[in-house]
């Protein structure tokens, strides 16, 4: 072939846990993009690379264990395949579960693509015992096959050499394919099982079993000890997040307050330097302050997952989540939620039912994050300073149990394709390596300073311009376009039982972010929470101030929330649909606390 | 003695004879390893005792007993 222009399309296949990542990684280096599929939740990864002369445009495929398009996974590697017309597909094989990977490599050959085989985890197979002769195994696949060591880049030139070999020969199908394949080119999985078995057995013995992966599944899923470890794992989890990444957000917080009152020193009209420190600056450290909270979150997700106790997790909790209608997949992210909905809901992404994950996403904001917690505290403290601690934890449970049944809702309304059936693979103990780790982390940091933040500043700003509004009014005061949109919605909270025009107003600031409710009520009031503390009850009966929480708790759940829910469902319709849940969810909850508590004689 | 995979003992093999779930579950299973023909064990319960966990192919594989009821295999006499 001549020495083109064109890139070489290269595509990378495999099933999960096989290094795929690892290998990209490897051979992409820094130049690696992340994405999204057009118009899909997966996500797309490509790079580009120069190797003798000859530029390569790496695509990776997800990570599937077939290419028959059920998922959605499935979907785009299948209409990858069909429309794209790769030059060369690699595919990750890990060698310790040979058959089963091959099953893959021969729904490849039946599309008459042109495959290199890189086998992985070579070392581990070596350490089992595992006998593989590769030169045996490459004359019965009649493919060309490259042992790699994806973790640590080992053989790469090699198997680019092959690719620029596989692409510059024609395709030729092995001679025991047709053997192998339905009448509608599909593969006959119990022949190729057959076929494998048999010619493979000189050169492929699989006798032991993994004893590592045993010896520790016996420890983490012992009826003993898995759960105290699993709590363990999940409270260190929890603390990581939020602790570690609590001294960075506050720094990031101080240095865009500081900025923002900076701007007075530009001596700039008073409306243009609200806009630049209220609006621009404060929009942008809204997005910023998220940043440290991603990074360190997917960190740890990406060690669960790489070092194979993700999916045991799964396991351990399922059967309280199958009377849900969902799976034990969908723990983790609702756990998270209690600290920040935003990681919470991009950790859906371990969901790998679109069904379930979209039930995920839509109830993750019931479960009250930190930022609801400093509400919760000044009402409680104004007008139940006694039973402080049982309301705060009444309305925990209350958002847990809301969350438990609309899931349970959803999972009857949206229907499912095929059976509603937990089948997942749980992948060999692997040690996770560093870069891969810090990668991972990184590219989902970026991708919702992006994509989130460009939502997240522009509803900010949009905000800061209805409590600007006539020009000359003090920021979101009465007189403001906010403050007149909070009179003229105040009357449907007023059989809720905060009537009082300044509540609306502290709601609607409270969708830029629920900590700004106090802050808000504090301004209107006449600042300082000190003051609001006394001020409030002229305003609010306790009942009242109950019902608020309630509402504070379930309704329209944060900007940033609200972006990420636009972000990783991959549409509008789960966008829009969910506040407007939420709101009728928080109203009728509002309105029966409400309510009833006028009847047992409260008030 | 044919048996669906729910019942059999924890510890025990046995060998697929046939998976009579929908067909997507049924290509999804196979492209997991749980294939007519393959040999499958019965490794462990989880600790609720639901899913439990299966090795085909060696690959070990978690399924609930809705799925492993429609499953039938061949008991191997150990």
């Amino acid at each position: 072939m001549n020495k083109s222009q064109e890139p070489l399309k290269v595509v990378l296949i495999g099933n999960p846990n096989t290094g795929k990542t690892s290998l990209l990684n490897a051979l992409t280096g820094m130049s690696l993009h992340v994405g999204n599929w057009p118009g899909k939740t997966v996500e797309k990864k490509e790079g580009r690379i120069c190797f003798q002369d000859q530029s390569l445009n790496i695509v990776d495929l997800p990570g599937t264990y077939s290419i028959a398009p059920y998922s959605e996974e499935e979907k785009v590697s299948h209409d990858y395949l069909m429309t794209q017309n790769p030059d060369v597909i690699v595919q990750t094989i890990d060698v310790n579960a040979l058959e089963r990977n091959l099953l893959m490599t021969m729904e490849l050959l039946a599309l008459g693509k042109k495959i290199v085989l890189a086998f992985n985890f070579n070392r581990e197979a070596e350490r089992r015992g595992i006998k593989i002769d590769v030169a045996g195994i490459r004359k019965v696949l009649q493919l060309p096959v490259v042992l790699i060591e994806a973790n640590k880049g080992e053989n790469k030139e090699e198997l680019l050499k092959e690719i620029l070999k596989a692409a510059a020969g024609e395709f030729q199908a092995p001679d025991y394919l047709s053997e192998l394949l339905k009448e509608d080119y599909q593969i006959h999985h119990d022949e190729s099982v057959v076929f494998f078995a048999e010619k493979l057995a000189p050169y492929y013995s699989t006798e032991k079993t993994n004893q590592r992966t045993e010896r520790i599944d016996a420890v983490l899923l012992n009826k003993y000890s898995a759960f105290p470890i699993f709590l363990v794992v999940i409270f260190l989890m929890f603390q990581a997040t939020f602790t570690f990444s609590g001294p960075l957000v506050s720094i990031i917080h101080n240095l865009f307050g500081w900025l923002g009152r900076s701007v007075n020193v530009l001596q700039l009209p008073a409306f243009l330097a609200s806009f630049i420190s209220e609006g621009v600056i404060g929009g942008v450290g809204s997005v910023l302050a998220f940043a440290p909270l991603i990074f360190i979150l997917f960190l740890l997700i990406a060690l669960l997952e790489d070092s194979g106790y993700l999916g045991r997790t799964v396991v351990l909790v399922d059967p309280l989540f199958q009377k849900l209608g969902v799976s034990g997949r969908t723990f983790i992210p609702m756990i998270l939620g209690f600290g920040c909905n935003v990681p919470a809901i991009m950790a859906t992404r371990t969901i790998k039912d679109r069904r379930e994950r979209m039930i995920a996403i839509f109830t993750n904001s019931f479960m009250s994050c930190g930022a609801r917690l400093p509400v919760y505290l000044l009402f409680t403290g104004v007008f139940f300073p006694r039973k402080a601690s049982l309301i705060v934890m009444m309305l925990y449970l209350s958002g847990i149990l809301i969350a438990f049944g609309s899931s349970w809702v959803l999972s009857k309304l949206i229907k499912s394709q095929g059976q509603q059936a937990l089948i997942i693979e749980l992948p060999p103990y692997r040690m996770p390596t560093i870069a891969n780790v810090i990668k991972h982390a990184w590219y989902h940091t970026k991708e919702f300073m992006k994509k989130a933040g460009t939502i997240i500043i522009g509803s900010v700003v949009v905000i800061w311009i209805l409590a600007s509004l006539p020009i000359g009014v003090a920021y979101g005061s009465e007189t403001s376009l906010l403050g007149r949109l909070g009179h003229f919605i105040s009357p449907v909270f007023r059989p809720l039982g905060f009537g009082d025009w300044t509540f609306a107003v502290a709601l609607i600031f409270g969708v830029v972010a629920k900590e700004v409710i106090i802050g808000t009520l504090g301004t209107l009031h006449g600042a300082g929470t000190g003051t609001l503390a006394a001020a409030i009850p002229h305003f609010i009966t306790p009942l009242g101030a109950l019902s608020f929480l309630f509402f504070v708790l379930l309704y329209i759940p944060c900007l940033a929330t609200i972006a990420i829910i636009r972000q990783e469902s991959g549409g509008w319709k789960y966008t829009l649909l969910q506040p407007l849940f939420t709101i009728v969810i928080a109203w009728l909850v509002a309105f029966g606390v409400f309510h009833l508590g006028l009847m047992m004689g409260f008030r | 003695m044919v048996k669906c995979l729910d019942q059999i003992k924890i510890g025990n093999r046995g060998t697929i004879q046939a998976i009579n779930t929908d067909h997507v579950t049924k290509e999804r299973l196979e492209s997991l390893g749980l294939i007519k023909g393959v040999e499958i064990e019965v490794v462990r319960k989880s600790p609720l005792g639901s899913p439990k966990i299966y090795r085909c192919l060696n690959t070990l594989v978690a399924l609930r007993n809705d799925i492993s009821k429609q499953i039938q295999v061949e008991v191997s006499h150990e």
